[in-house]
């Protein structure tokens, strides 16, 4: 699915969710990213004040993308920026296992 | 509910005892935990957690605990419902700890949770021990993995890992980075 280079939408995390440790919180964000991809956007994910992520708040927002848009978009449209670099090891870790593993 | 409590277990810890270590393997931890019982257990009352320092042993002890189904049972009656072999409760226990493997009780789950906090003990070189049906399930500080039946069934699973504060981290103040990160 390519994107308009022009169109690049930034989310801020905190702003999306009330916490990152339930599936539930992360459906918020989940929708936000998910639309924006949809729509032919190119992400920014600030993570700036993102508390660590659960396993299944993972699951429930990059693990859904994962499914519907596969890894390589993800690679393409989503970038972290603000972030801290054990954020970003957590999520390309959890990204890099969950493509390793047959669902 | 239980993000108050993680929070505020990490915030006393380090307030009164670790300000200058990394507490997240407790909150990364309980967090699972808590995450498991909501997932998974299908208990009628929920869970119950408790969270103990013992200065003298070098260990923040934390235990949570069900009244559900119990993990054995619940995979082997996902194994069933899948037309796959069912083993024993030994093997079923062991199976709940592979990397990917799933009874799938929420439609987003992976079967990452217990092997995050197998890998978090393990690399504190602490004590994890698993109780539920009929089946103990101890790994040790130095990684082995000890499993038996119990001539007493438990009604849940009961899950009590004994950090190691000796192998706490230092806590250490990262920086925000701005340039954008490629997943």
């Amino acid at each position: 699915m390519k994107a308009n280079p022009e169109k690049v939408v930034v989310i801020d995390v905190m702003d999306c969710v009330s916490g990152t440790t339930t599936p539930f919180e992360a459906a918020s964000l989940f929708k936000k990213m998910k639309e924006s991809l949809v729509d032919g956007c190119s992400v920014k994910l600030s993570m700036l004040n993102v508390t660590p992520m659960s396993s299944s708040f993972l699951n429930a927002s990059f693990g859904e993308l994962f499914d519907l848009f596969g890894y390589q978009t993800i690679k393409d449209r989503i970038t972290l920026i603000e972030y801290k670099p054990s954020q970003a090891k957590q999520i390309k870790d959890y990204l890099d296992t969950i493509s390793k593993l047959v669902k | 509910m239980f993000n108050a409590y993680v929070f505020q277990a990490k915030d006393y810890f380090n307030r009164h005892f670790f300000s200058d270590k990394d507490l997240q393997p407790l909150n990364t931890s309980l967090t699972e935990l808590f995450n498991n019982v909501v997932d998974h257990s299908e208990s009628k009352v929920g869970g119950y957690v408790f969270t103990q320092y013992f200065p003298n042993k070098h260990q923040i002890v934390i235990s949570v605990c069900d009244f559900g189904n119990g993990i054995p049972k619940t995979i082997n009656l996902y194994l069933e419902k899948m037309g796959r072999n069912v083993g024993s409760h030994l093997d079923a226990l062991q199976l709940a700890f592979k990397k990917g493997f799933s009874t799938e009780s929420t439609p987003t789950n992976r079967g990452l949770g217990l092997d995050n906090i197998a890998s978090i003990v393990k690399s504190m070189k602490s004590d994890l021990l698993i109780i539920s049906n009929d089946v103990c399930l101890n790994q040790k500080p130095d990684g082995s993995v000890k499993k038996e039946l119990m001539p007493e069934g438990f009604p849940g699973t009961l899950v009590v890992i004994s950090f190691n504060t000796k192998h706490l981290k230092p806590l250490e103040i990262e920086d925000i980075v701005h340039a954008e990160y490629t997943l």
